[in-house]
């Protein structure tokens, strides 16, 4: 055997044994399972806006309004500006990244505001995925324009909250919603109570009744342009309808006995309603068109706050058909529904809790359906399955009522009295039941309603 | 006659009740105000007879001009930074990324050909002149030039460079792990103890456990998604010996991301495994952890 033979095994054979050496780990791969998380709000940095023309202080208070929206969220951290090391950015230039993850941001928002020739502003915007180092596609666009007159600065703000919300969250948007609720005054002994509309984030508040007449329980119109409340005026409790824009009021229907906790339908061409008459409470349908309206419950019970599912088909009430105030589902035609405690009825009871339930409203995403309870001298916001399954109290206090859900199904707004004696102001939770947080109102405030997304 | 009256009246009749059904409906006053606007005005956009009514506004009439340009720019031509000179740097070895979060922000604050440019923010840092890009990942990068082998011509000589490749090898492991302490600097990793008593031992179970712990911390969590939108996301990392990524974690399953809020599911356990790095892991064991399948997702019932 040659000398070069035998090197040549010796070659083979380091080789192969090296090549065992470098190729057995390969194929080893550590594989892992994640379960569960940690729930921390997500930092996001919104520096302030470039600016092009003389309205530097419009767009600082757009972008302060973005930033308001999204940390009333919960969801997210809105780092502070003063910490950003990158400050030239642009809008049509790639962030430094190194940069921004030095910070820990995850989202950053990078915008631009103009002053158009026509007097009218538009503001530019792009989202980007620091930790990823790419743009965040906007409904699949690589960033987006908007354009309105100057005084409408409010609600270029709260889209511009709603796309960036939805994008990072998943979820749909609601900040460019009003809120309408009663306006409280005077003295416990002699309320004034008005009838008061205001932005979602408690800017623009107007008074749109007069407050000679008690109102409550305003609900919006999923149109939102109208509104449906209780009002005292004539000394009798009935339901009316007012139109914002132009103001008028006028009586729904004319039914014989007390009206009162009206809702729309889901499609705004009928008015659910309770009417008492005898002694007994019922609920009936009032088509807005024809002015007709159908008896939905006969019973000797009293069935009040109904609130129609987002498919038009269902409809939750309150009754104490069952000995005490509990939630119960019905089909919208009357007809007869599979219950979930068994059997089949037309109406199916859904609560079995021992306490009092009250004020059901079905979310707009249509699984669940929230409450108010009262149970051991203390009351609940609450939610539960339309199933009747997974309860959940979300708030607890002396007195909370009065639930309605954002247009996404997301959050929860309704009022609180914190202890004996004292005034009602509205208050809002997370579905997840974190971040209860108090809306300012310029006067007391109860009976809270939350718009549509305006269009 | 009478047949001719009668005939009389019923014409009289239609063309009455012609007219009256075709009588024009009375209209609001705001709808006669827009009216006469666009009358005179043709043309004229919904924006401006808002300013001139405003007392007729309704969303539903008059909408406001929201206008939806995607393209700000195209994207293709978006430029990196502007200095300093981040394309003039010595193109990276592809797999390797900059180390995340501890990384100086040199890139952004000097030439690369400056050795002795004073950089304010380096202060904390000391070994980054000779490789500007890549302070302690210097070592990862030898590492992974010499791993692929050099081919040459001659005939067996090039199998001279494995012994070379695998001396070097193990040299370079404790050469790089006596460097890695001084020269780490503390921002955005304090905290993060890497000679972690209890992550000694180099068994499955407790690499499984540990890796499971810091990803676990680091996602947010996907409880308050729809349960139809709480997907299980796979993916694939590689991590250096110091626990950092090489590369980007890739999204093995699903292929991509999908649309709806299950993206957002994607979305949050890539940033979690990004964002994570780097890893707190035991060098020794580093042929058990250098590649990781993860996958996240919610508690199988």
């Amino acid at each position: 055997m040659t000398q070069r033979t035998i090197n040549l095994i010796r070659h083979f054979l380091a080789v192969a044994l090296i090549a065992a050496g470098l190729a057995a780990p390969a194929s080893a791969q550590l594989r892992v399972r994640v379960d569960e998380g940690n729930f921390q709000p997500t930092p996001i940095a919104i520096p302030d806006f470039q600016v092009t023309g003389a309205n530097g202080e419009l767009a600082k208070q757009i972008v302060e309004v973005v930033r308001a929206d999204l940390a009333s969220t919960g969801l997210f951290d809105l780092q502070n500006p003063a910490s950003f090391i990158q400050r030239d950015l642009t809008i049509n230039a790639e962030p430094r990244f190194a940069d921004w993850k030095i910070i820990k941001t995850e989202g950053l928002v990078v915008g631009a505001f103009e002053d158009l020739a026509d007097g009218k502003v538009a503001v530019s915007f792009r989202l980007w995925d620091v930790y990823g180092g790419e743009l965040m596609r906007i409904n699949g666009e690589p960033g987006r324009r908007l354009t309105t007159t100057p005084e409408n600065w409010r609600r270029i703000a709260h889209k511009i909250s709603d796309s960036i919300y939805q994008r990072l969250t998943g979820e749909d948007p609601y900040f460019d919603t009003r809120i309408v609720y009663i306006a409280e005054t005077g003295p416990k002994t002699a309320r004034v109570k008005r009838l008061a509309i205001m932005d979602s984030d408690g800017a623009n508040q107007e008074y749109l009744t007069s407050g000679r007449s008690t109102v409550l329980t305003p609900r919006f119109s999923p149109s939102a342009q109208e509104i449906t409340y209780m009002s005292y005026e004539g000394g009798k409790p009935r339901v009316y309808l007012f139109n914002i824009e132009t103001g008028r009021q006028e009586l729904l229907g004319n039914f014989p006995g007390m009206t009162f906790a009206p809702r729309f339908s889901r499609d705004g061409q009928s008015v659910l309603l309770s009417q008492a008459q005898r002694g007994n409470t019922d609920i009936y349908i009032m088509n807005l068109r024809t002015r007709e309206s159908d008896r939905l419950t006969d019973h000797p019970s009293i069935d009040t706050s109904p609130s129609m599912s987002p498919d038009g088909r269902s409809i939750v009430f309150n009754s104490d058909r069952g000995g005490s105030p509990q939630l119960y589902i019905m089909n919208a035609d009357g007809s007869q529904r599979a219950c979930p405690s068994g059997g089949r009825d037309t109406a199916c009871r859904i609560t079995f809790g021992k306490g009092r339930y009250s004020t059901p409203v079905w979310s707009p995403r249509g699984d669940l359906i929230a409450f108010t309870k009262q149970e051991g001298g203390k009351f609940y916001i609450g939610v539960i399955g339309t199933d009747g399954k997974g309860e959940r109290l979300l708030t607890e206090a002396y007195l909370d009522e009065g639930p309605d859900w954002s247009p996404n199904g997301r959050v929860i707004v309704y009022f609180r009295e914190a202890r004996p004696g004292a005034s009602p102001q509205l208050w809002s939770v997370d579905l997840s039941g974190r971040n209860e947080r108090r809306m300012t109102t310029q006067t007391d405030a109860s009976d809270p309603a939350w718009s549509p997304l305006l269009q | 006659m009478f047949r001719g009256l009668a005939v009389s009246t019923l014409v009289h009749a239609s063309v009455l009740a012609m007219a009256m059904l075709s009588w024009p409906q009375p209209e609001s006053q705001c709808d006669k105000a827009i009216d006469k606007l666009r009358r005179e005005q043709p043309g004229i956009r919904s924006i401006e007879i808002v300013m001139q009514l405003p007392e007729c506004a309704t969303s539903a009439d008059l909408p406001i001009d929201f206008e939806d340009v995607g393209l700000v720019s195209n994207v293709s031509e978006l430029r990196k930074a502007p200095e300093p000179v981040d394309e003039a740097l010595p193109p990276p070895e592809p797999e390797v990324e900059e180390a995340p979060a501890e990384a100086p922000p040199e890139p952004a604050a000097e030439p690369e050909e400056a050795e002795a440019v004073p950089d304010p923010r380096a202060k904390p840092q000391e070994v980054k002149k000779p490789e500007p890009k890549k302070p302690e990942p210097k070592k990862t990068e030898a590492l992974i030039k010499k791993e692929p082998p050099k081919k040459k011509e001659d005939d067996l000589a090039f199998l001279d460079d494995f012994d070379k490749a695998l001396q070097d090898k193990r040299q370079a492991r404790p050469r790089a792990a006596a460097q890695a302490t001084p020269d780490r600097p503390a921002i955005g990793n304090a905290g993060r103890d890497r000679e972690g008593a209890g992550d000694r031992s180099g068994n499955t179970a407790s690499l499984q456990a540990s890796v499971r712990r810091q990803i676990g911390f680091c996602w947010r969590g996907i409880e308050d998604l729809p349960k139809e939108d709480q997907i299980d996301v796979m993916i694939r990392m590689q991590l250096a010996t110091d626990g950092s990524l090489i590369g980007s974690a890739e999204l093995v399953s699903p292929k991509s991301r999908p649309a709806g809020r299950s993206g957002l599911a994607v979305d949050l356990a890539l940033r979690a495994v990004r964002k994570c790095a780097p890893y707190n892991l035991p060098e020794d064991a580093y042929e058990q952890w250098k590649d990781i399948e993860v996958t996240i997702g919610p508690i199988q019932e």
